[in-house]
């Protein structure tokens, strides 16, 4: 007797669904779910992608483009951090199209051009903060354009 | 704001930093687009990165904390910041 095994979805595949190489089915039914999967994802990530300053960000085969704001980029692990919808996504750069990545690179530059005294500690936090100034109803990313021996922090909130 | 726009703004020895406590990104934005806040912001999503709150020395809000570069209070509470930044820094407009 034929049982089924079980694709990686955790569903039932039988003998007719595919040839198996080793232990993984390359059937139809599991090439069409992997599919579906990555074009659901891909949907939910452009559907909840918003915010008329966000930056268009292709995919480094030119094929997907998505909206996000820039929170930061670690140079050392690659990895990107975009504000998507006001949630902070997390990708390698290589899934970047070669202008993106060029952004992230002057991007890096800038902030490295407007960081205070790296060697204080209070200029060393700020310097690798997020920071943002109002332009009309949107805040946009800004730099430091002084090096000041005093730092005001103002904690507050809406509420 | 008046007094960040009188003796902080223009000054370069000091600059305030908002440190936003609201709880999303849309309601730090239209607080700030509501009162057309000058200063340089972080906020929410980039607020525990930044590590600003571990110089937050009081739990309620608004906090105000001056600080010399080398992380040191040198003041907090609205008013003991803002005297003690006049005593340290000439403002421009004087």
């Amino acid at each position: 007797m034929i049982y089924p095994k079980r694709c990686h979805f955790g569903r039932r595949l039988w003998p007719e669904d595919g040839p198996i190489l080793g232990e993984t089915r390359l059937g139809k039914y599991s090439i069409l779910t992997s599919m579906k999967a990555f074009l659901v994802a891909i949907t939910a990530l452009s559907l909840a992608i918003s915010g008329a300053n966000a930056r268009t960000w292709t995919s480094a085969d030119g094929a997907k483009t998505f909206e996000g704001d820039l929170r930061s980029y670690n140079e050392n692990s690659g990895i990107v951090t975009v504000l998507v919808n006001g949630r902070a996504v997390d990708f390698p750069k290589d899934k970047l199209s070669k202008e993106d990545v060029a952004f992230l690179q002057e991007s890096k530059l800038q902030e490295v051009a407007a960081s205070p005294d790296t060697e204080t500690e209070i200029g060393a936090l700020v310097a690798k903060a997020k920071l943002q100034r109002l332009d009309g109803k949107r805040y946009k990313k800004a730099a430091l354009e002084k090096n000041p021996k005093y730092y005001i922090l103002y904690y507050s909130a809406s509420w | 704001m008046e007094k960040y726009n009188k003796e902080i703004a223009n000054n370069p020895n000091v600059e305030l930093i908002h440190v936003s406590q609201d709880r999303s990104e849309d309601a730090a934005e239209e607080w700030g687009a509501t009162n057309q806040f000058p200063w340089l912001s972080v906020l929410p999503g980039d607020v525990d990165r930044s590590k600003l709150l571990d110089y937050k020395t009081r739990n309620s809000v608004p906090h105000y904390s001056l600080r010399a570069a080398n992380g040191d209070e040198l003041a907090n509470g609205s008013s003991a910041v803002f005297s003690k930044v006049a005593e340290l820094v000439e403002s421009p407009s004087d």
